[in-house]
């Protein structure tokens, strides 16, 4: 049986062209490392050896948690070559989350059963005891390069096999590890690539961590799959210096971008002018916002602050998707204008319709379209009572494709609550319009920073565990936030007297807590009196009707965020019923 | 010559306003805002658009980056260091 094609193109390309730059990576010190294809050839080799050699099986899983880089890359397809179902995971560089990196590794080294984890020479001392005693191996880079490949004992898998996990946000437990086949991310590749149009002449520039799902695939996998160099970014860099993404697409030529809607903004507000002179956007045809809600307003600052530089204005390629469809699910067609639609808010909230009105509309909410279901995946929106609505009317989003996930790793009773008849229930909410799709607002409690899936469960939990306050006394949610075009986290607590007493202790207390365990900079914390948290009929903490009540009381006192889209309407998450 | 009182007003302002969207007087001058969760790596990298923008001094990423770059007494410190420096 032959290799899975992607494993294929590291030695097809090695051996075509093997001088030329398959990836290069922009160091933090202001450096390059540029591997030609020969040379990720025999780093992907020697990562292999490395696994094989230390006992690695088929289907073994295990965990890359390297800061972005080639090793990064390395390990992840070396992984794949030596057969085991890698998953990358983020790295322990975040000051403070030394601890809460060690517990979510040693819980999913017990909970997923894990054969090693693989970290920077950084992170070795702290993880070598607690995975010991975990029975998990731990394998650091490879130190001596292997030129030659190493002999293949690993059987090839087949099409319909898993090639690797990508695992969704969130603290052990709720965490879920999605299995993508081979089948399905060949079929992605090769629809996807085709309809971007990619060919030869493009490259790709990414900041995006490799463990975000559209990091993993946009940086990694679809330049290997079409043969073009990506050139990676470390994300903190990144975070600290948004201009080092726009200098990269200048100096390499980069055609090719992914990034979440907040960084649009980022771009807009956190570059100087000086780092600007000189650079020529104009080789950027294809930059998608995708990963969260797109912004008008975002889209529009990026355009207005770069297109003095050459940015193109249809370049912003706003899209949609999620990992369980692999990655995209519908894009804007590159080469044509972003589409905004404006709809009024009342007939959304109470009737669930999307009526059309002309920019400037009073009661209108300004809304991207994420373009048409890219080919190979169809779409439907769906009613409380799972009937197939018509266009402009808004409900649940289902997605089917042929590079649907296989599953959730080792909880069958998640994956069969997200499918219908075959059909992926996305928990997101939206509606078609001329065959494209809107995105108005989700079903699930899920808070969304910066491209981020937060759980409002494990905020509750740290802020719980770090003040004393019994579960139901905190309630966490994402609210919008338009100058960061994305949505801050809103944590609200029933701490009684301890508020009065200890308030600024108690609140600074909280904020720690949450960025230590969650690493999420808290963006509002409220006390609020006891009784004020809302319930559902179950007693459970009914998040959605915290968020509308601080609105609304927040509406009330005037102090409404200012907002050139029209705000986002507050009825928009509804409960699953 | 910056004078301190004008410089801390100002940052506090641009910090509470721009930044956190919260009242002023929630935020004292000695508050801990990067170890403290107030103030990502994002809203640094803003924070050192706005320093350079308004007072003219060109903080690198290591100067935000520092530990000790964390209340606004702290930042305003900096601010003034750099310009009595040049």
């Amino acid at each position: 049986m032959t290799a899975p094609a992607l494993l294929r193109a590291i030695d097809d390309l090695a051996r075509r062209e093997p001088g030329r730059t398959a990836l290069v990576f922009l160091r933090p010190d202001g450096g390059e490392t540029r591997l030609t294809r020969a040379d990720l050839q025999a780093l992907v080799e020697a990562w292999a050896s490395a696994m094989r050699a230390a006992g690695m099986n088929p289907q073994d899983r295990v965990v890359i948690a390297l800061p972005n880089g080639p090793d990064a890359v390395g390990a992840f397809l070396g992984a794949l070559q030596a057969g085991a179902w890698p998953a990358v995971l983020p790295s322990s560089i975040v000051r403070g989350g030394e601890a809460a990196f060690v517990r979510r590794m040693v819980g999913l080294a017990r909970d997923v059963r894990l054969r090693a984890v693989i970290v920077s020479e950084d992170d070795r001392p702290l993880l070598a005891g607690p995975l010991a005693a975990a029975a998990c191996g731990l394998l650091t880079a490879p130190s001596g390069r292997v030129s030659l490949p190493a002999p293949r004992t690993t059987p090839q898998p087949a099409l319909e096999d898993v090639a690797y996990i990508q695992l969704s946000s969130g603290t052990t437990g709720r965490q879920k590890g999605i299995l993508l086949t081979w089948a399905a991310i060949e079929t992605h590749m090769q629809d996807y690539s085709r309809f971007l149009r990619v060919d030869p002449s493009d490259v790709v520039v990414s900041w995006l961590p490799l463990f975000h799902d559209m990091g993993l695939i946009t940086g990694a996998i679809l330049p290997l799959w079409n043969g073009i160099p990506t050139v990676l970014l470390s994300p903190q860099d990144w975070a600290r210096r948004p201009g080092v993404m726009l200098e990269a697409v200048h100096r390499h030529r980069g055609t090719l971008a992914w990034m979440p809607n907040f960084a649009f903004n980022h771009c807009a507000r956190g570059i100087r002018e000086r780092e600007l002179r000189g650079l020529d956007l104009s080789c950027l045809r294809v930059l998608t916002n995708g990963s969260e809600m797109v912004r008008p307003s975002s889209l529009r600052a990026f355009v207005d602050r770069f297109a003095a530089y050459g940015l193109r204005p249809e370049a912003p390629t706003p899209a949609y998707g999620l990992a369980e469809n692999t990655m995209i699910v519908s894009s804007k067609r590159p080469g044509e204008p972003a589409v905004v639609e404006w709809i009024l808010r009342p007939e959304l909230q109470t009737g669930q319709r999307a009526v059309s009105v002309p920019q400037g509309t009073g009661l209108a909410w300004g809304v991207v379209s994420c373009g048409p279901p890219v080919p190979g995946v169809e779409v439907r929106v769906l009613d409380d009572g799972g009937r197939t609505l018509p266009e402009r009317r808004v409900g649940e989003i289902l997605v089917r494709s042929g590079y649907l996930f296989r599953g959730y790793l080792d909880r069958p009773d998640l994956t069969e609550a997200a499918l219908r008849d075959g059909w992926l229930r996305t928990g997101d909410l939206g509606y078609l319009a001329n065959g494209e799709l809107f995105i108005t607002g989700r079903i699930k409690d899920l808070i969304l920073i910066g491209g981020r899936n937060i759980h409002p469960e494990d905020l509750e939990e740290a802020a719980c565990q770090a003040t004393g306050l019994r579960t139901g006394r905190v309630a966490a949610f994402g609210v919008e936030d338009e100058d960061a075009g994305t949505e801050t986290a809103v944590l609200v607590a029933e701490a009684g007297g301890a508020a009065q007493t200890y308030g600024r202790a108690l609140e600074a207390r909280l904020r720690q807590a949450v960025l230590q365990e969650c690493q999420v900079a808290l963006g509002e914390v409220h006390f609020v009196p006891s009784g004020w948290i809302e319930k559902t009929t179950s007693t459970k903490v009914s998040r959605s009707a915290c968020r509308e009540k601080l609105l609304a009381e927040r509406g009330a006192a005037g102090r409404e965020p200012r907002s050139a889209d029209g705000g986002t309407p507050t009825a928009l998450s509804r409960s699953r019923g | 010559m910056l004078d301190r009182s004008a410089v801390a007003r100002q940052l506090h302002e641009f910090v509470c306003t721009e930044l956190l969207r919260r009242p002023p007087e929630s935020i004292s001058l000695n508050d801990a805002l990067v170890s403290g969760g107030y103030l990502d790596s994002f809203a640094l990298a803003q924070l050192g658009v706005f320093i350079e923008e308004a007072f003219g001094v060109a903080l690198d990423d290591a100067d935000l980056a520092r530990p000790e770059f964390d209340s606004l007494d702290e930042m305003v410190d900096l601010i003034l260091r750099s310009r009595g420096g040049e």
